[in-house]
């Protein structure tokens, strides 16, 4: 696997001149991650197996979620240090959030009973992707989590770690994301059109300055500062290429 | 016999043992959940290995020394070799 820093491709701005850009909000905190954060822990209970501590805790009056702890992290990938996977886990969510995705599961970093470590919203009754079939969630949204995969340069999804619930895919376990390697075997859908509310939602993103300025800021809060920047000139090439062809090609990927 | 037990997240917390996984004449059987089964028997990650590296049953203990590095969201964990 790679060592940092990792080569990028300087390009062009995607957007020039900005011209009365649709609003796109920044996303203060919602609700369901302010309760993760704050909500007090009722109980808990360590769950078995894995090779990273995990604990299912319930929140008093309002659901549950999964904490995973820094200090029960295991390190597998090189380039992605145990006591981070934690902050990954957030960071793919922040990213799932703001360009548009809307699918990772609400992940917070917080302490509890001494360790810190994250929280994601618990879902209940959902099924993982060997237990449903293939027409209860649309081809689409597939596509979608490669696209998001290869954003977060993701070193690790395979089918126990997808759950599917209400016809759509619901992406956990991002641990060992943005890191030097991507899984690459996951080919995807190369060449294959993408959705077009994808496309938009990144090319819309990619115009509101104050957006990518903000989720900057706080992916910075979890991940060090090339791997930030390798993310954003990854964001800025997958949607150069979408927004101009509808589909990736082999040039927009950079996996070295 | 060594053998691996996978589990499964439920809504209140507690884990069901949905599938099982045994080390017998230097192969691996696994019995459960059907689809789980057919998912393993197509083979699973071995993270020792480059990431285009797969384990299927017939590789016998790394098989089941790898379940825990594949399953480990939390919905689906997998135990670490238990000695029956």
């Amino acid at each position: 696997m790679e060592n940092y820093p990792i080569e990028l491709q300087h390009e062009e701005p995607i957007v020039k001149a900005v011209e009365t850009p649709p609003p796109r909000p920044l996303s203060p905190k919602s609700p369901k991650e302010e309760i993760l954060e704050t909500g007090e822990k009722a109980d808990s209970r360590e769950l078995n197996g894995g090779m990273n501590k995990t604990v299912f805790i319930n929140i008093v009056d309002d659901g549950s979620g999964i904490f995973k702890p820094a200090m029960g992290e295991v390190a597998i990938f090189t380039g992605i240090p145990k006591g981070t996977y934690h902050k990954r886990e957030r960071a793919a969510y922040l990213v799932s959030q703001m360009l548009g995705f809307n699918f990772v599961p609400p992940t917070v970093i917080r302490e509890i009973d001494g360790e810190v470590g994250s929280v994601q919203q618990f879902i209940p009754d959902a099924k993982s992707l060997h237990q449903a079939s293939d027409h209860e969630f649309g081809p689409e949204d597939l596509r979608k989590l490669w696209i998001f995969d290869l954003l977060i340069y993701n070193a690790d999804r395979r089918g126990p770690n997808c759950l599917v619930k209400d016809g759509h895919l619901i992406p956990i376990d991002h641990g060992c994301c943005f890191g030097p390697a991507f899984l690459r075997t996951y080919q995807g859908f190369m060449d294959q059109p993408i959705p077009a509310d994808l496309i938009e939602n990144l090319k819309q993103f990619a115009a509101w300055e104050n957006n990518k300025s903000a989720l900057r800021q706080l992916l910075l809060e979890l991940l060090v500062e090339p791997e930030v920047d390798a993310f954003f000139a990854r964001l800025e090439r997958v949607t150069k290429d979408l927004v101009a062809q509808g589909h990736l090609t082999y040039s927009a990927i950079n996996y070295d | 016999m060594p053998l691996v037990e996978i589990y499964k997240l439920q809504n209140d917390g507690s884990q069901q043992v949905i599938a099982t996984c045994k080390l017998a004449d230097s192969q691996v059987v696994c019995e459960g959940d059907e689809n789980l089964i057919a998912d393993l028997n197509n083979g699973i990650r071995d993270y020792t290995n480059p990431p285009n590296e797969k384990l299927l049953p017939k590789d016998g203990i790394r098989f089941l020394e790898q379940l825990k590095f594949n399953f480990k969201s939390g919905y689906l964990n997998a135990s670490d070799i238990i000695e029956n």
